[in-house]
């Protein structure tokens, strides 16, 4: 497997086939409503507890680090903030990992671990179900395709699964309450 | 190909055209000389990316010179370099303009296979006329015009075509620039053994040496090499690169006498001053393109640079949209003068220009800077391997700012983290044309 990865063609060094996320066709819908009225239509509906959103720079040319999210860190500050929780309270994290190295470098801008250890983060078995909080346990974009627009619909529809339960045995994350979606585009 | 010369001739890079050679001369030319008191931009060439929209206007915004600049394109002729430098000279004599840029370029193609294909070279010169600090001063000049097929392109030609080599050199070039010379040396009461050096067109060496001694020059002492065996002939910048490549060597109080040749002749005695002295290794000018000059691989690569062979198609992404006029427009001094913006408050440069600081976070709050032309060093690279591994890069420039460009004339192996770059103007390679050639900057190696 992990030869097959190494062996992918070029995209662009260093990354290769498999380090990008397929654009994919796809859709996905949901119903927003007043938190007040959601249980007019279901029984089991998902709460929004915290938001955040940053834009900085609109080129790899002009981002603001080239090591480090300086945006995403800043709207995970504001969706902590707004939620008034920390990451250590929530359970699963849908984290864009549009590329192999997105991923890594979300995990430090959330904190979930010090600058340039997302690597080890990984190797420790932090990210997955069981560590230390359950990082994309759909495939994320890596596994299941980026259907661009769509994609952040598709996060939210698998945390909806997770918390209703319905997610497919294996990769069904137990008892999470708190889940973070997240978003990247230039 | 059939039976080869010997020597060597200059081929434009993939992404070069006339236009972006003559660029390149001008940013040249130019070093630190303010170009607020330029009034005209000239360009001269034969093969004009465009045969209906203005280069020399394209040239005068890549400068980013003032927007009441004159702007003119000479064409047709191998003698149009030179007749924008008379043009010019006499602009500037008759106080019409402080000083002009004159340039001139040429991507001449001869078919496959034939001489021309061998003795053409692609090159670009430029020259600013001015009256202050000269390096050199006009004595005389003289012209004359010639109706004649000897060397020409039809409206429909790819290729350039020719007659009977003995009648084109015994009644054209031969007679014609020896008419011109002469006539030039007799008006002006200057004999041969005054002139330093001769600086003549030559379409091929024998041609030259037998022009020179008609005129009564000695070839050996007199004649400046028309670099045919390292350039080629470069078209209508022959004269003024060969009139560059002879300043280079130049000392106060040579005389020269450059002409060109094509439907006629110019021809000027100029005399060199005090001013050479300042220039001194300020100015790559011609030889340190030599240093700087890269083999191309193989035949085969010359022919897809140029397009004369037909290689099948990138397949194009979905997302990939068509460059819009419109677009150019809005966004052109980003483009051609490659403006970004310099935060006021923390003072970061950055490029595309933004509306809030990527550092400081402050909004609206930017003045332009013009990024054109600038060194830098290498901060990153990757490659393109959709369009066959073209290699691109982040470049921090000196002065500040971070851009992120296609790199070219390097090689795969050339590059590394922080190597010395330049930006240079070239074409793109654009995903789908519609009908536009795009332009931009990107970064080359300093190659010294």
């Amino acid at each position: 497997m992990l030869r097959m990865f190494l062996k992918s063609p070029g995209v662009a060094p260093p990354l290769n086939l498999f380090d990008c996320s397929a654009l994919t066709d796809g859709a996905a819908g949901m119903v927003l409503v007043p938190a007040e009225d959601a249980r007019k239509y279901t029984d089991t509906p998902m709460y929004i507890i915290g938001s955040g959103q940053a834009s900085v720079g609109n080129t790899i040319g002009n981002l603001a680090s080239i090591t480090e999210w300086v945006p995403l860190k800043i709207a995970a500050r504001e969706a902590l903030g707004s939620a008034k929780i920390t990451i250590d309270n929530i359970d699963i994290a849908e984290l864009h990992d549009c590329f192999t190295i997105s991923e890594i470098m979300e995990y430090e801008a959330f904190g979930l671990c010090e600058k340039g250890k997302g690597g080890k983060f990984i190797e420790e078995g932090q990210s997955q179900i069981g560590g230390k909080i359950a990082v994309n346990p759909r495939g994320g974009l890596l596994g299941c395709g980026h259907p661009l627009g769509a994609t952040a619909i598709l996060q939210a529809l698998d945390i909806m699964q997770q918390f209703r339960g319905e997610a497919p045995r294996g990769r069904l994350v137990d008892n999470a309450e708190i889940a973070l979606a997240h978003n990247l585009c230039n | 190909m059939g039976k080869g010369l010997s020597g060597e001739r200059s081929i434009a890079g993939k992404d070069e055209d006339s236009l972006t050679m003559a660029v390149a001369a001008a940013i040249d030319c130019l070093g630190e000389v303010d170009c607020g008191t330029i009034d005209g931009v000239f360009f001269a060439s034969t093969t004009y990316p465009f045969k209906e929209k203005c280069s020399a206007s394209t040239i005068a915004a890549v400068l980013d010179l003032r927007r009441d600049v004159f702007t003119i394109d000479f064409a047709n002729s191998l003698r149009a370099g030179t007749s924008a430098l008379k043009v010019a000279i006499n602009l500037v004599k008759a106080g019409s303009a402080r000083q002009i840029l004159v340039t001139a370029a040429d991507c001449r193609l001869g078919a496959p296979g034939s001489t021309f294909e061998q003795t053409f070279g692609d090159g670009a010169a430029a020259l600013l006329i001015g009256k202050e600090d000269v390096i050199a001063d006009l004595e005389d000049d003289y012209s004359i015009s010639d109706e004649m097929y000897d060397v020409w392109r039809r409206d429909i030609d790819l290729y350039v075509n020719s007659w009977e080599d003995r009648f084109i050199y015994s009644c054209g070039y031969l007679r014609v620039v020896k008419e011109t010379a002469s006539e030039l040396m007799r008006k002006a009461g200057v004999s041969p053994k005054h002139v330093t050096k001769a600086i003549i067109s030559a379409p091929d060496m024998r041609s030259s040496l037998k022009l020179v001694r008609s005129l009564g020059f000695d070839p050996k002492t007199q004649l400046q090499d028309p670099l045919l065996n390292n350039v080629g002939n470069t078209g209508t910048a022959q004269p003024l690169m060969l009139f560059v490549a002879a300043l280079e060597e130049a000392k106060p109080g040579d005389r020269f006498l450059p002409a060109s040749y094509g439907s006629g002749s110019d021809a000027f005695i100029f005399r060199v001053k005090e001013g050479i002295k300042g220039l001194e290794g300020k100015r790559r000018g011609v030889k340190a393109h030599f240093r700087k000059k890269k083999m191309v691989p193989d035949y085969a690569t010359y022919l897809k640079w140029r397009k004369l062979i037909r290689m099948p198609e990138p397949r194009v992404p979905m997302s990939v949209s068509y460059p819009t006029a419109t677009a150019i427009w809005r966004e052109r001094n980003r483009i051609y003068p490659l403006h970004g913006v310099k935060c006021k408050v923390c003072g970061t440069v950055q490029y595309p220009p933004q509306r809030v600081c990527i550092k400081c976070h402050a909004k609206d709050n930017f003045e332009e800077v013009r990024l054109c032309g600038r060194k830098g060093k290498l901060f990153s690279y990757s490659f393109e391997f959709l369009k066959g591994n073209v290699p691109i890069g982040l470049v921090n420039l000196e002065g500040g700012g971070r851009i992120f460009v296609e790199l070219t004339d390097v090689d795969a192996e050339e590059l590394k983290i922080d190597m010395p770059v330049e930006l240079t103007f070239r074409r793109l390679d654009l995903w789908r044309e519609d009908g536009i050639y795009g332009y931009f900057w990107k970064a080359t190696p300093i190659r010294t």
